[in-house]
């Protein structure tokens, strides 16, 4: 990882989550490869979306700051795009 | 089967307002927040301006637990290799009441939905909202939880995203053109490293915009403001503008550069960053405006688009309580005649348009395209920087006439363009 990738898991570890629930954001089969699912790689500010093997992105939900941007960046067509459950989640203490 | 007067959703500046103004009529208010306390999911920059607001909650300012009223405005002009700052300070900004204050929200917004239970109104945390409960076309309530709960009214006081009003079918999803993400890190300092840094005396506090390469010349800026014990510091950028980078400009990495750049490093040394925080914002104005109402339901707050920017001032939360005073006062009306249909419902809209929210959102219509000008990014602040590089350059032999110096940083090409953003800026 390079620094930057470190100084932002480290920030992320810094933030309150509670766990629980399924993943309230899923990438929808078959839109794995969408350029615009690529551009959150770059965008996303919890660092969440990466590219795999052939291209394709995968999302790991745990660390969701749940800031909306990649709903706007994707769209509902390409995720599949909730809220966490009640009570869990980031639980900003200073906000 | 439950039925409540109205239903709040989401404890954030709006909602509570709303719950407040009702809650303080004896109206049965429910208020569901899906975070484990209010302010649990929100996010402010922040600063909250007082004056548009002070009289439609008199009783709650004294008391409030603000951080620090705002006694200096600055502004960068950050350019890659220099910048250029303008510090506004005034009497005016010192005496009492203060027009501004730098705000936490998980703070203010449990205090402020304390109060709200004070006046009787009942809060739901750890509660998402998935839908809304429509009864032939129209909005009778939310789906919580699994569990349908009944209303006469719906306020859609749920962020940025208005996801439920989406789902009432008042809106289409958004679209990345009208909005900004912002990211922002908390800095936990002494009190007294603040104000000896920020030339602050007691309570006083610091607000600075940073304009130009902290967004690498992106639609956007740096924010920074003291806080009693903290600084918030953070950055805006245009969701497009993001996209349009195809994915080359990294977010949390021009964080990390904008922390670097020495006009901010000395200012946060030895600070301990205790959160991380990021959101979107609505950045459209008063074009890009949700519908504010339909049949049982209302919108406030940044769910409705109450958000402003114009470059100098960026505002958000004093609309969110304006808008959430003005839903309950036409639901009181509402509840008078027992009619929550839109035609009902549209008071809101009129009470919007003769206060400050509308208002303001009308005169300010031209300011999202002209804070979006690409020449603020860039162009602007390396022209700024260079000319004063040269103005305050001593050379080792003889110095340059000034004039020469500046003409030639300006052809004419670049004359009647700074006439032109001239032109747009007297639109506001």
């Amino acid at each position: 990882m390079t620094t930057d990738a470190l100084d932002l898991k480290a920030k992320l570890g810094l933030d309150v989550f509670k766990t629980g629930g399924a993943p309230h954001i899923r990438i929808r089969e078959g839109r794995e490869r969408e350029p615009r699912l690529r551009k959150m790689t770059a965008i996303c500010p919890a660092g969440l979306y990466s590219e795999g093997e052939g291209g394709a992105i995968t999302l790991t939900v745990d660390g969701c700051l749940e800031c909306g941007t990649c709903r706007l960046v994707c769209g509902t067509e390409i995720l599949e795009w909730n809220y966490p459950e009640g009570g869990t989640g980031v639980q900003f203490r200073y906000g | 089967m439950e039925k409540f007067d109205v239903i709040v959703v989401g404890a954030g500046l709006a909602g509570l307002a709303a719950a407040y103004t009702l809650a303080g009529q004896g109206v049965e208010c429910l208020v569901l927040e899906r975070g484990d306390y209010p302010g649990a999911k929100n996010v402010t920059g922040g600063r909250i301006y007082v004056n548009p607001v002070r009289d439609l909650f008199p009783e709650l300012w004294p008391d409030a637990p603000l951080e620090r009223f705002i006694v200096h405005e600055g502004a960068t002009l950050m350019a890659r290799e220099r910048s250029v700052t303008f510090d506004y300070s005034g009497d005016e900004l010192r005496a009492a009441p203060h027009q501004s204050y730098s705000v936490l929200r998980a703070r203010f917004d449990r205090w402020l939905a304390e109060r709200v239970e004070e006046k009787g109104a009942m809060l739901l945390t750890k509660t998402l909202v998935t839908d809304v409960v429509k009864e032939s076309g129209r909005v009778a309530g939310v789906v919580a939880g699994g569990d349908e709960l009944h209303a006469n009214v719906v306020v859609a006081a749920d962020g940025v995203l208005s996801l439920l009003a989406e789902k009432a079918g008042l809106h289409p999803p958004e679209s990345p053109q009208e909005y900004a993400v912002g990211v922002k890190e908390v800095i936990a300092l002494p009190a007294e490293k603040i104000e000896d840094r920020f030339q602050l005396a007691g309570n006083e506090g610091a607000a600075r915009l940073f304009v130009g390469a902290a967004t690498a010349g992106l639609f956007g800026g740096g924010f920074l403001y003291t806080n009693r014990e903290s600084i918030s510091l953070g950055l805006v950028v245009g969701v497009a503008e993001l996209m349009e980078k195809g994915g080359l400009q990294n977010l949390p990495a021009l964080m990390e550069d904008f922390k670097r750049r020495p006009e901010i490093a000395p200012l946060i040394r030895d600070g301990a960053t205790v959160e991380y925080a990021a959101h979107v914002i609505p950045e459209g104005g008063f074009r890009a405006l949700h519908p504010l109402h339909g049949d049982g339901i209302l919108v406030a707050g940044d769910a409705a688009g109450f958000a402003l920017n114009l470059g100098f001032t960026v505002r958000g939360m004093e609309y969110a309580l304006a808008s959430g005073y003005y839903a309950a006062q036409s639901i009181l009306k509402a509840l008078e005649t027992g009619d929550y249909g839109a035609e009902i419902l549209a008071e809101y809209g009129r009470r919007l348009q003769e206060s400050f929210v509308l208002k303001d959102f009308q005169n300010f219509q031209a300011a999202p395209a002209f804070v979006k000008n690409p020449k603020l990014f860039d162009y602007y602040p390396e022209f700024k920087g260079r000319l004063l590089r040269d103005v305050y350059a001593v050379p080792a032999g003889p110095k340059d006439r000034l004039y020469p110096t500046i003409r030639k940083y300006l052809h004419l090409k670049e004359i009647w363009s700074m006439f032109k953003d001239f032109r747009e800026m007297t639109k506001l």
